[in-house]
């Protein structure tokens, strides 16, 4: 059964190589990412030592870090679950005895192996080699960033499920979907670290998931988050993903029970 | 053993009203507002080991969501299902061993890798030993003829070649069912005979269970000994494909081709008295409809006494109008004619 999960993954990955193309553009747009933050908030600190707590060197592994983490756990489940569900072939996944949903998280999964070898490694050291940043000495911070980064890909993904199966309730949800893209990407801290929000909002933030995605593994990783901190914000993580599985599984029995399936 | 048991079986959908927007998604994801449809109506029949059975109607007469049912897809409302000892939504992955679906309009093939690959992912999907895969595979792809296909991305295949692909994947784990939802859709004529004989030679050898849902009734007339009618989500019909001919075929039609020309209001002169109902071609041709206690010879007989003819051609009623003047009369006439 898990070689056929497997098999899931190593075929996404295929299949992402098999398509160059948007694997060369999508270097050519995190590069671009990169740099424009990077000059951005240059600008911004000005002659400031520190900003938000943040000094200009942290502030640059952030964002160079943020961007790459984000090339892992970024993946288009909810786009392609949506239309899946719209064009009726989940109908012909389910005839299957395997699980659906688990296909999708080895198939993101798939694309973010893919996007970790081939974009985020190579991406690192070119990033390395242009601006001053710092990475961390402890290969225990190493070990406990990939930790959390797998997690950060659960989290996402489960909000991408969550978000495409909104499909099987609304017959167009394409607003929710552009919604929770924004949402995480302002809300996780790619855009802009937490601890630059006012502090009633980061009140708020910090009683959603989107944190658990970019900001604390980020966090952890330049130094900012230490000692028990650390572990902390792992069970954060670990909390969320828990948390998350019910209404995916709720939203999954009740779209069997209650609902439509697309094409009669 | 029954293969398929199906008692009382009703599906109903609740299918929301839609408020446009963004705001009005957003609200409808707090209060949403329904119809009701039912699309199943308690429906029950029985089906064999080693039938081939028919399953028609209309478009949205509930064929699909009776399969969807079938097939552990959908959860029925109400109702006993027993498919195979399963009931197939309870047991979902348990079950699906033990079938193999084929959806005419979508593709359970993975659309960018090639053929093989597909077959050797469905391989480890349904847990299939290496050797019966082995063995399976090169009986399927010698019947259906797939060797050079077998290395070609799904997307590059044409639509009788993915068909014929997607049977050897529905039936790579050797299921005793077969489900088949209109298979032979929009499939040219030499393919849908390969199809067809396929499908019969697997149904004799393996005695495999087929039910198959069509609009083509050639496919019911080449393959199936049973047939189920539904309309509205009701039976109206469940027995032989002969039965539901001499029910429902109310005549035959002649064709004949005249010599000189001709006009509507003449040749219905000639038969005048008799009950048949003539249609016009064009200036030579035409056709009378002759019910079928009538005798075709009397009409035959007054005709060739009032003109020439070049040529008579005879059409039993095929399944085709039988089906199309039961569709158009609609479930209750029927009904009563299934009772009667």
């Amino acid at each position: 059964m898990l070689s056929a999960y497997l098999d899931f993954v190593r075929i996404r990955f295929l299949m992402m190589l098999a398509y160059r193309v948007n694997y060369y553009s999508g270097i050519i747009i995190y590069a671009i990412n990169i740099g424009a933050y990077y000059f951005m908030w240059k600008a911004i600190f000005g002659d400031a030592e520190t900003l938000g707590g943040f000094t200009v060197m942290q502030m640059t592994t952030y964002i160079a870090v943020s961007w790459m983490a984000r090339a892992f756990y970024f993946n288009n489940l909810d786009r392609e679950i949506s239309n899946e569900i719209r064009d009726g072939s989940v109908a012909v996944q389910m005839t299957r005895p395997i699980s659906y949903l688990m296909v999708k998280l080895m198939q993101g999964f798939g694309e973010g192996v893919f996007r970790l070898l081939l974009f985020m490694v190579p991406g690192m050291i070119i990033v390395k080699l242009i601006f001053p940043i710092e990475l961390p000495a402890d290969p225990m911070r190493w070990i406990v960033f990939f930790v959390m980064l797998w997690f950060s890909f659960l989290i996402n993904t489960q909000l991408n499920i969550m978000t495409g199966l909104f499909a099987f309730f609304v017959e167009n949800n394409q607003g929710l979907m552009n919604m929770k893209r924004i949402a995480i990407d302002l809300l996780s801290g790619v855009i802009l670290p937490m601890s630059f929000f006012p502090g009633w909002a980061r009140a708020v933030l910090s009683w959603l998931p989107f944190q658990a995605i970019t900001y604390l593994p980020s966090s952890v990783f330049t130094g900012r988050l230490n000692g028990s901190d650390v572990w902390n914000a792992v069970l954060v993580q670990a909390i969320w993903f828990a948390v998350l599985t019910v209404p995916i599984a709720w939203m999954w029995r009740a779209a069997r029970t209650r609902l439509f399936v697309q094409g009669g | 053993m029954l293969a398929i048991d199906v008692h009382q079986l009703r599906k109903q959908f609740k299918v929301q009203k839609n408020r446009e927007g963004l705001k009005g998604a957003m609200l409808d994801l707090f209060k949403r507002e329904h119809t009701e449809v039912t699309a199943v109506k308690d429906i029950s029949f029985q089906i064999p080991q080693g039938e081939i059975c028919g399953y028609i109607g209309e478009n949205g007469a509930g064929k699909s969501t009776t399969i969807k049912m079938l097939t552990g897809i959908l959860v029925p409302t109400s109702g006993k299902l027993l498919v195979n000892g399963f009931v197939p939504h309870k047991e979902r992955e348990k079950f699906v061993h033990g079938i193999g679906v084929v959806f005419g309009q979508r593709s359970q093939l993975w659309w960018d890798i090639g053929v093989i690959e597909s077959f050797r992912l469905l391989r480890k999907v349904y847990r299939v030993d290496e050797a019966d895969f082995r063995r399976r595979l090169d009986e399927l792809v010698e019947t259906l003829q797939l060797q050079e296909l077998l290395n070609r991305p799904v997307r590059k295949l044409s639509l009788g070649q993915r068909m014929r692909c997607e049977l050897v994947a529905a039936l790579l784990h050797q299921p005793s069912i077969l489900f088949l939802d209109e298979p032979t859709i929009g499939l040219d004529i030499v393919v849908k005979t390969e199809i067809r004989e396929f499908l019969k030679k697997i149904n004799r050898e393996h005695g495999t269970t087929i039910l198959l849902t069509t609009h083509d009734l050639q496919d019911i007339e080449a393959l199936c000994s049973r047939v189920i009618m539904l309309d509205d989500g009701r039976i109206i019909y469940d027995g032989g494909l002969e039965e539901l001919k001499e029910r429902w075929g109310k005549g035959r039609e002649v064709q004949f081709q005249f010599t000189d020309p001709i006009s509507l209001d003449a040749v219905s002169a000639w038969t005048a008295g008799m009950d048949v109902r003539w249609t016009k071609e064009n200036d030579l041709t035409a056709k009378v409809w002759i019910p079928r206690e009538m005798n075709v010879s009397d009409v035959l007989s007054r005709v060739v006494g009032s003109a020439e003819i070049s040529d008579i051609k005879i059409f039993e009623t095929n399944t085709d109008e039988i089906v199309r003047e039961i569709y158009k009369t609609g479930s209750s006439e029927a009904k009563e004619a299934v009772r009667a």
